[in-house]
């Protein structure tokens, strides 16, 4: 739903970093995408190539690599950390709520892979 | 040729974030409390506006940024009742705000003769929360009649809420709102952030929300 305005925002990391480190040629970008940034790869990539589309950018070309993130909770009852299952945030083992220990809602660049 | 890796680790939205930070300094030297309200759309986001400015008449002068898709009826409506100053963005399709929009917007608005400053966002529970505007508080206001289960679908809004507003509280025994399912799941996501059960149509509830909206002014 969001994918061109992040992937205006990544465009321009990618390429600030990519002009400090000196590089040529970036080849890949490898992200960290939370479950709930709703971030779709497939429309985020899509967006990457049409705005680097028309060339002079050293990021044309560039894959974009997803490490995903989900959310995680942990029983306030048994301890447990769990991923909410079905349409509930309590402990699927002993049903118990919990408390949120990561929302997953990370929008990250890890990593940029480049020539030379 | 030998491709090398860089390491980055930054965040996408960096440049949205010191944007954010610039309004925030621009609210706060003008001793201004700034609060996003995002909301899907009909939850009542305007109607819960113009009920604070109502009951703030005489006790605050309230500015409000309209952010929408396209129109200005929302700016219309909160300076007929009672905002000292309303500016409209249209984000001509975009499905939130962006700091640098509220940036352009701040250059509009009276901001010194000002004490408070609703940011309405644009009607979406998903990509609003991203995006940092420069604001003090995050509102979520959810619905009784859009159903119990928002913060199991929309976990992110709620957990980054400072304050949740539960609108419609007048048709809860209408719609089979379960009322303990979305408080168990609010304070999974968040423990803290005061829940205002209200309604906008009968003004039940307004008062408390307006008590500790005032709690929350800036000093001097």
């Amino acid at each position: 739903m969001h994918e061109l305005a992040i992937a205006q925002h990544l465009l321009q990391v990618v390429e600030d970093q990519a002009r400090q480190n000196g590089a040529q040629k970036v080849i890949s970008v490898r992200l960290v995408i939370g479950e709930h940034s709703h971030v779709v790869e497939e429309t985020l990539q899509l967006y990457f190539d049409h705005l680097t589309a028309e060339g002079g950018s050293v990021a044309q070309g560039a894959r974009l690599r997803f490490r995903r993130r989900r959310m995680k909770l942990r029983c306030a009852s048994c301890g447990s950390d769990y991923a909410p299952q079905g349409d509930s945030f309590n402990c699927p083992r002993c049903g118990q709520p919990g408390k949120l220990l990561n929302l997953a809602d990370e929008l990250h660049v890890e990593s940029l892979e480049v020539e030379p | 040729m030998t491709a090398r890796t860089v390491k980055v680790i930054q965040a996408i939205l960096a440049n949205n974030d010191r944007a954010a930070e610039e309004n925030r300094k621009a609210f706060e030297a003008n001793g201004v409390l700034a609060i996003n309200v995002i909301a899907s759309p009909g939850a009542g986001k305007t109607s819960l506006i113009v009920r604070t400015l109502r009951a703030l008449a005489d006790k605050a002068r309230v500015g409000v940024i309209e952010g929408d898709v396209a129109g200005q009826i929302d700016t219309e409506k909160v300076l007929q009742c009672g905002a000292h100053d309303a500016v409209q963005i249209n984000t001509g399709g975009n499905c939130h705000l962006e700091a640098g929009m509220v940036r352009q917007a701040l250059s509009r608005l009276a901001l010194e003769q000002l004490d408070l400053v609703f940011i309405e966002n644009v009607g979406n529970l998903i990509c609003p929360t991203h995006w940092a505007l420069g604001e003090h508080l995050t509102i979520c206001v959810a619905s009784a009649a859009e159903g119990h289960d928002k913060p199991v679908k929309y976990p992110e809004i709620f957990a980054k809420s400072d304050a949740v507003v539960l609108n419609k509280i007048d048709l809860i025994e209408l719609v089979d709102f379960d009322r303990a399912f979305f408080q168990a799941s609010l304070r999974a996501l968040n423990p803290k952030a005061p829940l205002f059960e209200l309604s906008c149509r009968t003004g039940q509830g307004v008062q408390a929300w307006v008590d500790w909206l005032q709690a929350q002014r800036l000093q001097g």
